[in-house]
């Protein structure tokens, strides 16, 4: 079986991936070698089980996408670094074979398949996604050199406002030097990722302006009118907000395609994000209002196809 | 060619009354019992409340526990050996409402035990709010606004269901109980 | 008339009204949690769906085609009804537990359709085979599935605790897991019979 028949490139993933590598390089700073075994074993499982999926619907002549490298790279920087291996498992699983392969494979999926496989073990093992964050180390070589986490600790910035009401510093909220998911800390790292994925036109512009915009707009909506009392700078750059807008709701093949479609998929997913924290008890509101973008996705475009064809027809009627 | 009109009517209304009268005579037969199951599980949740186990809680709740208007809410009062008041209460949870019991002694500044008649928690994590180990810690308590600390403990991985039990009690403290008319 | 043991055993196994009709989902995502849960709904709709399509049967000739559906629905209103009064008296704590879904049976699109598909045409006694063995059919489903959810999400099987200790999928008692249970159950059944039905035409 020569591996390389089986395996599909693809240019764009390809760039996802280098923008991945000074995230990668600094959680590894921040939790140790660890991260990268979690990431060894997710590709394993998740490649693995991407292949086994594509052979049942393409037969012998499957190949593996390179879009499965990313959604496992991502998908891992979604995790906290305490995670077991197995549960990291059962996520990669799920995301690829029910959110990816029963619905055809690439380029068929209506869900971001890494955060449906972070939501599935979100719900189903709360505790270990939820209770165990881990310290940082900090100076070097600090985790570089180290395979296990610092100490266990409980309070990200987002645990921390809700349960004692205390503020992290925009500082720290913004290099990225806290507890949190593996990958969604250092906002300037993701930052610049986002600007890399827009210049190589690897990522929408139009949907990561909007998440932000609309994400800012609400929150700042929220703050006056009292509803939330956390301010904006901190909600835009903790819980994952920025990492889910540069490189989650841009998947290409889950978002929608035309330039105000994109928008209004953004707005969506900006209130809903807002919305959730608010409201709702779950302090990680972007998981959810992404995918339920996605859900609204293919409506979104659909209508706006039709209101385009009804309005060209009528401009033509009028000058024919 | 179907049947007629007339006797499409007639076999309608004889086939209601027919099923009808058997559903009604059922019903009223399975009432009961079904009152009955119902009224016991209340009898036992608050009895349970107060910390009282007997062998037989219809018996004993027959004798010493009789309906009781606070004014703002409807609830029970013990008397004999112990004395003490079961108050009804609701609230959000995670999922859905929570509602139960809280007994309160007679001088209202003590909780005697807390049940939950009705949540829809996660089961296994926040459902696990009607275990007695959970419930356990609300006993002897003085009744003033409570926290969590190395005294009264949350349940590990259903730190939401066990905040918004506590937001409840405390709600209770703020808001009815200065309202309750003990006379 | 239809050979009973053939006309029953088809309801379980070729004819499924769950995996392979598809019918009857509703109340599979629902009751699914708990094993003791699913027995007591599967036996619920085994009664209803029998005795229905037997009583229907019994009226055929008499029904006028135009109010049809509506005697079949009344008819099965009426045992759902009888059920759902026998377990708040009889089995309270199980009541509570399946909710609104017992008095739900009569939505169940199983028994709307044996009484059209087959009570409809059919002798009593092969009318509440068909009808009793569909129940039972999707009593089995239901068990597998439970069975699942179940174990994994608390470790017990009706209701006795295996010891086992390890981490509980919190997601498997809830709907959302039945969705994915199903799916799962679904696809492989489907495609071994859709493997066996090309083996067969090749052949």
């Amino acid at each position: 079986m020569e591996l390389k028949n089986h395996f599909m490139k693809q240019k764009m993933m390809t760039k996802v991936l280098i923008s991945l590598i000074p995230i990668y390089v600094f959680s590894v700073w921040l939790y140790g070698l660890r991260v990268l075994a979690l990431l060894a074993f997710v590709l394993a499982v998740g490649l693995s089980a991407e292949y086994w999926v594509m052979r049942l619907i393409q037969g012998p002549k499957a190949k593996v996408s390179e879009a499965a490298i990313v959604t496992s790279a991502l998908f891992t920087l979604t995790l906290p670094p305490t995670i077991p291996f197995w549960i990291a498992g059962v996520g990669i699983l799920v995301a690829l074979v029910l959110a990816k392969g029963a619905f055809g494979g690439f380029g068929r999926n209506i869900f971001n398949p890494a955060l449906v496989g972070r939501a599935f073990i979100y719900i189903s093992f709360p505790v270990q996604m939820t209770a165990a964050w881990a310290e940082t180390y900090s100076s070097l070589p600090g985790g570089l050199v180290r395979y296990g986490i610092q100490g266990l600790t409980n309070a990200t910035p987002m645990i921390a406002l809700e349960t004692t009401g205390s503020l992290t510093a925009v500082k720290d909220l913004f290099l990225g030097t806290i507890s949190g998911s593996i990958g969604e800390g250092s906002a300037l790292l993701i930052l610049l990722a986002g600007a890399y994925l827009v210049y190589t036109k690897t990522a929408s512009l139009t949907i990561m302006l909007s998440v932000l915009l609309s994400g800012l707009g609400f929150s700042t909506l929220f703050y006056l009118v009292g509803w939330s009392t956390v301010p904006v700078a901190f909600s835009i750059l903790s819980g994952g907000f920025l990492f889910a807008t540069v490189f989650m709701a841009t998947d290409p093949i889950s978002a929608p395609r035309d330039k105000t479609s994109q928008i209004i998929f953004g707005i969506i997913i900006g209130f809903s994000a807002m919305f959730i924290r608010t409201f709702a008890l779950f302090t990680e509101g972007i998981m959810f209002a992404v995918l339920i973008g996605n859900s609204f996705g293919p409506l979104v475009e659909r209508t706006v196809r039709e209101m385009r064809a009804t309005s060209k027809a009528k401009k033509e009627a009028v000058n024919g | 060619m179907d049947k007629s009109y007339t006797y499409t009517l007639i076999f309608m209304v004889l086939v209601s009354m027919i099923l009808t009268s058997i559903l009604a005579v059922s019903n009223a037969a399975f009432l009961p019992t079904i009152n009955a199951n119902a009224w016991k599980a209340e009898q036992e949740a608050i009895l349970d409340a107060f910390g009282i186990t007997v062998d037989n809680p219809e018996d004993f709740f027959e004798k010493n526990v009789k309906e009781k208007d606070f004014g703002v809410v409807k609830g029970f009062e013990l008397t004999g050996d112990l004395e003490a008041y079961a108050l009804p209460f609701e609230g959000a949870g995670l999922w859905g409402t929570i509602r139960g019991y809280l007994a309160l002694d007679k001088d209202l500044d003590e909780i005697l035990g807390i049940t939950f008649t009705d949540q829809s928690e996660t089961p296994g994590l926040g459902g696990r709010i009607e275990e007695p180990q959970f419930r356990d810690q609300f006993r002897q308590v003085v009744f003033k606004p409570l926290k969590y600390d190395s005294e009264l403990q949350a349940i590990t991985g259903a730190t939401q269901t066990s905040n918004s039990v506590l937001r409840i009690i405390n709600n209770f403290y703020d808001q009815v109980l200065p309202k309750l008319e003990v006379n | 008339m239809a050979d009973l043991k053939v006309v029953a055993r088809n309801q379980i196994t070729k004819e499924n009204q769950v995996l392979r009709q598809i019918l009857g989902i509703c109340s599979s995502l629902a009751v699914t949690n708990l094993m003791m849960n699913s027995l007591v709904m599967g036996l619920g709709v085994a009664f209803v769906t029998g005795l229905s399509s037997f009583t229907i049967s019994l009226l055929n000739k008499l029904i006028p085609q135009r109010i049809r559906m509506l005697i079949q629905t009344f008819v099965i209103a009426f045992y759902v009804i009888l059920v759902n009064l026998f377990l708040q008296a009889y089995m309270p704590d199980i009541s509570k537990q399946l909710g609104p879904y017992v008095g739900l049976i009569i939505t169940n699109c199983i028994i709307m359709g044996r009484a059209e598909a087959f009570a409809a045409q059919n002798p009593p006694l092969p009318a509440l085979v068909d009808g009793f063995f569909s129940g039972i059919g999707y009593l089995l489903v239901l068990l597998v599935i439970s069975f699942i959810r179940e174990f994994l999400g608390f470790g017990t099987l009706f209701g006795i605790d295996l010891g086992l200790n390890f981490t509980r999928w919190t997601l498997m008692v809830m709907p959302p897991a039945a969705f994915f249970v199903i799916a799962i159950l679904i696809w492989f059944t489907s495609a071994r019979t859709i493997k066996a039905e090309q083996k067969e035409r090749s052949s």
